[in-house]
């Protein structure tokens, strides 16, 4: 009776060790994973978006992959001009991306709004 | 003969221990037992893998760096200069390979606008960080020198501790008073080395942010 005590105790120690060892990884990955992923989505925010642009790497050991499309994109309006057949007639071009973020194997999907213009870089004016 | 026979099967079953019944109870309670306490293991398992927020210490610190890295202000300061009567003024950030300065909105420890310096003091990344609107700090020309002065650790065990600044295309190993677009903070311990980036919001699509950033944090 003792020896079946002793093994079922020790089987039962094994598994929980086990199984605490699993989830320990597990978190682990799960917190490589959320850095790695405010990494990137920093990333993001400083790139410049274009409709279709595609990017992949390895960052902290976890391969990322990331696309954008674009949702929507008009002009700004201007106030005291009605809108012609092109649509509103402000300098700047105001469009919406969706971001399709993918590390290691898990999706996220984040959406950006970038201010563009024909006559030069926005970015410098600030 | 009866009570000699009721003696001999007292003697009996004292001297085997236990009878087949009560080996079958004791085994059930052990089992119930047993599975109670693994199906509890595995239901904090399943609550473990559902959590959404950081649960370790050096992720929230990790994640409270972001939040005090992109509420940095574009703070101006004043050098008061003794042969010319005007004064000179600076932005108040200086990024260099193993030291960054700068002012945030969202300091780590505190609520108020602090300077703040990101730098590796033996083996560990420490954050400096001295409250400017106080009695004991001057704002326009603020220092670390403070009684004020809090200090955070963000990494331990820290072997090589590297910092880098990108501007459009342009990576430098060092800034001074002008701000980068991306923060680049390479960490190397005994477990590896990992890359941390920070965005500072210094593009116009940013500009609501940046607006917002002065009156309050990101």
């Amino acid at each position: 009776m003792a020896t079946i005590i002793l093994v079922s105790a020790i089987v039962a120690v094994n598994a929980a060790m086990r199984q605490f060892t699993l989830y320990k990884e597990r978190l682990a990955r799960y917190e490589r994973l959320y850095i790695t992923t405010l990494s990137l989505r920093e990333l993001i925010g400083q790139e410049r978006l274009s409709k279709g642009l595609s990017r992949h790497g390895t960052l902290n050991g976890l391969d990322y992959r990331y696309s954008c499309e674009v949702v929507q994109s008009n002009k700004n309006f201007v106030i005291g001009e009605g809108e012609d057949s092109t649509g509103n007639k402000g300098t700047f071009t105001i469009t919406l991306y969706r971001v399709s973020l993918s590390v290691d194997g898990q999706e996220f999907e984040l959406y950006r709004t970038q201010y563009d213009s024909p006559v030069r870089n926005v970015r410098d004016e600030i | 003969m009866t009570a000699l026979s009721a003696t001999s099967v007292m003697k009996f079953r004292s001297a085997a221990g236990f009878t087949l019944i009560e080996l079958l109870v004791s085994l059930t309670i052990f089992s119930l037992l047993v599975g109670m306490a693994m199906y509890s293991f595995r239901y904090f398992g399943i609550a473990l893998g559902s959590l959404q927020v950081p649960y370790a210490e050096q992720v929230q610190r990790i994640t409270h760096l972001h939040d005090c890295i992109a509420s940095m202000d574009y703070y101006v300061g004043e050098r008061p200069s003794a042969l010319e009567r005007s004064k000179n003024f600076f932005y108040l950030f200086k990024g260099m390979p193993g030291e960054m300065t700068f002012v945030s909105s969202r300091p780590v420890s505190g609520t108020g606008m602090a300077l703040c310096r990101i730098l590796k003091r033996g083996d560990q990344v420490i954050l400096e960080e001295a409250p400017i609107h106080t009695p004991h700090n001057n704002y326009q020309n603020p220092t670390l020198d403070t009684r004020d002065r809090t200090e955070t650790v963000l990494f331990s065990e820290v072997r090589n501790f590297s910092l880098a600044y990108t501007i459009g295309t342009v990576r430098a190993d060092t800034l001074s008073e002008k701000y980068p677009e991306l923060i680049t903070m390479t960490v190397e311990t005994e477990n590896g080395s990992e890359q941390h980036l920070f965005r500072v919001r210094t593009n116009f699509s940013d500009k609501k942010d940046i607006m917002r950033s002065i009156h309050e944090p990101i």
